[in-house]
């Protein structure tokens, strides 16, 4: 049932996303081509002077503005295909509420990754020449050289890291905008005030006592490594790393604390106290 | 013939009295099979239930008879067909010279209102 | 296969302070068709609700076919609520597919059936659709399901008086005898010769369930007619 959620899901959102993604593509490429016939190198006077900074600048606000489709796409499927009129339909289904939820953010997570590597690839279209091919060996030299200093199995935790936080970061700001619709569906009059409200209180709020609460039981030297955060070499490399890495580590187990302490309370309001308009 | 119902009386009884009609009236001929129960229901407009309910009690009165596998038929038996005709036309003849006995007819008078009008058609 | 379609025990909902559905007992038979019957606010649509699951009740035990509400009765509940349910960037043959993705009992031959005959294109955008047409494509998926309770919601209500025909014709077509119907609707004239039963409701309470012949029979005027009665203002 899931995957069937997530096949209607994909359908709807793609409309959106495909079309932006091939403007994007296209208009980086276009953009290229441009710049590498020195287009803008013609003595075109201002004209080509402003052509010169409007394009890329618009380009540089495409890139972005695919992040907020992203955001905006992320709200709107909730809202509109949970909470509003295709409610009825979405929840009628032999389906479970869990399931409804997690078709969703399975699907925003997926488009988020998708646009981050369009997004990235947009960018080298954009800025590919031979001083950019000498700056991605001297990076990977870089990598190598910190490998060879700190421990390769550092570097790659690093890595691995890493894209668990951005992974797990999309989820977590996933289900907390979830709960804040959810919260604001619980309102007859005032749903996008309660959300609104339900994301003030989340962030300025829930977050802290979650904070609180997790670093005064876990992150202590009562617990075990690897949540100890303090006692590494911060002369040395390897020290450097270890310690990023750590502070990683909290702050995922942090992120994923709180996007499960958001998916439940979901998971419970709309099974219990749905209100659809 | 098109199906219609009045409000204060159970639908099932008015089914009853409709198909009876069609059947002496020869719109269903003897021994013919009858469409299903949906169908009838379709066509009547009513309840699968309710016109279930009227072909019951026609098949008690002998008006209508089913054969297992094959469905519904009207009977064949012509001469009780005619003694349900003479019954429903005895009760219409009754029911009009009641009519015309509320208006301050005597049933001479009838007779001759009736005469009257019934050479005014044949011309 | 149990005896009832549908049972009620005790059924109570509260927003806020108001008893909106007060201690519902209700036994629906197979093989019904029923009317639920009853004002504007009486609670027809909150209990509609609570059986398909859009609602919890407060109180109260809800058996579907003896199951509790969730996925398995989803599965057994053919639900047609009274308003567009449908998203609009789908085309006709999108929404006939999800229904016969998420639905085992859906009949996708039935469904293309009556979308032919009623001069539907199935290639339309949903969006496109006239507010009737729409109305239609829903009926029509609603009832191309072999489901064992069907909860139509004010099926007649802002619909033509030829399509209204076609509603309840639809509906007389699609019995079975081991599933019920239960229309809930204020125009009660219209579809009183489709009903078996009838239940008045009011104020969040029960007040009649009886078959439309007995009404009949006994207070000597249609259903309609001592609705009337029963709920003179």
């Amino acid at each position: 049932m899931l995957s069937k959620l997530l096949k209607y899901e994909f359908k709807a959102t793609s409309r959106v996303f495909l079309p932006a993604y091939a403007v994007l593509l296209i208009a980086g490429a276009i953009q290229k081509i441009m710049l590498q016939f020195g287009f803008y190198n013609n003595d075109m006077g201002v004209f080509s002077k402003i052509l010169g900074s409007i394009v890329p600048s618009l380009l540089g606000a495409a890139v972005v503005a695919i992040f907020v489709v992203t955001l905006v796409v992320m709200i709107n499927r909730f809202r509109k295909s949970l909470l509003g009129r295709e409610g009825y339909l979405m929840f009628t289904l032999p389906v479970n509420t869990s399931q409804l939820i997690l078709s969703k953010a399975i699907a925003v997570l997926a488009w988020a990754i998708l646009s981050c590597i369009i997004g990235l690839i947009t960018v080298v279209i954009l800025v590919y020449d031979t001083d950019f091919v000498n700056f991605v060996n001297d990076a990977i030299g870089l990598v190598g050289e910190a490998s060879r200093q700190a421990g390769a199995s550092n570097v790659v935790l690093f890595f691995i890291e890493t894209v668990l936080t951005f992974i797990f970061g999309i989820v977590n700001l996933t289900f907390m905008i979830y709960l804040c619709l959810s919260i604001g569906q619980l309102s007859n009059k005032h749903r996008g005030l309660c959300a609104i409200g339900a994301f003030v209180g989340i962030n300025f709020v829930l977050r802290n006592i979650i904070l609180a609460i997790i670093s005064n039981v876990l992150f202590t030297d009562k617990f075990v490594p690897p949540f100890y955060l303090c006692g590494y070499d911060t002369a040395s490399i390897v020290g450097i790393l270890q310690m990023m890495n750590a502070f990683m580590l909290a702050g995922l187990v942090i992120v994923i604390i709180e996007l499960l302490i958001y998916f439940f309370i979901t998971k419970y309001i709309l099974s219990n106290k749905l209100n659809l308009e | 013939m098109a199906w219609t119902f009045k409000d204060d009386r159970p639908i099932y009884s008015q089914l009853v009295e409709q198909i009876k009609i069609k059947i002496i009236s020869g719109e269903w001929e003897l021994g013919s099979r009858l469409s299903s129960v949906r169908e009838l229901a379709e066509q009547a407009g009513v309840n699968p239930n309710t016109m279930q309910r009227a072909l019951a009690e026609l098949e008690r009165d002998g008006l209508v008879h089913s054969k297992r596998t094959s469905g519904r038929f009207v009977t064949e038996d012509e001469d009780m067909i005619k003694g349900v005709r003479e019954a429903v036309a005895a009760e219409n003849i009754a029911a009009f010279m009641e009519s015309m006995k509320r208006l301050g007819f005597t049933e001479s008078e009838i007779m001759d209102e009736f005469k009257k009008a019934v050479s005014q058609q044949t011309v | 296969m149990t005896e009832f379609v549908l049972e009620c025990t005790g059924v109570s909902k509260k927003y806020g302070k108001k008893e909106v559905l007060k201690n519902i007992n209700l036994q629906l038979e197979r093989g019904k068709i029923i009317g639920l019957l009853g004002p504007n606010g009486s609670g027809k649509t909150t209990l509609i609700k609570i059986i398909n699951g859009l609602l919890t009740a407060d109180e109260g035990d809800i058996k579907v076919s003896g199951e509790q509400i969730g996925i398995e009765s989803k599965k057994i509940i053919s639900y047609l609520p009274d308003r567009t349910y449908l998203a609009d960037w789908m085309k006709v043959k999108d929404i006939v597919g999800m229904f016969d993705d998420f639905y085992k009992d859906f009949s996708r031959e039935k469904a293309e059936d009556m979308l032919k005959r009623l001069n539907i294109n199935e290639d339309d955008r949903l969006k496109t659709l006239s507010k009737g047409n729409k109305e239609k494509v829903q009926l029509i998926l609603v009832m191309s399901r072999q489901a064992q309770l069907y909860l139509l919601d004010e099926p007649i209500g802002g619909v033509d008086p030829a399509a209204r025909d076609y509603i309840l014709n639809t509906i007389i077509t699609n019995y079975n005898p081991d599933a019920s119907v239960v229309i809930s609707t204020h125009l009660i004239s219209d579809v009183e010769k489709v009903l078996d039963e009838a239940i008045f409701i009011n104020n969040g309470e029960i007040v009649l369930h009886e078959s439309v012949d007995d009404i009949r029979e006994k207070y000597s005027t249609s259903v309609d007619g001592y609705f009337r009665e029963v709920f003179k203002c």
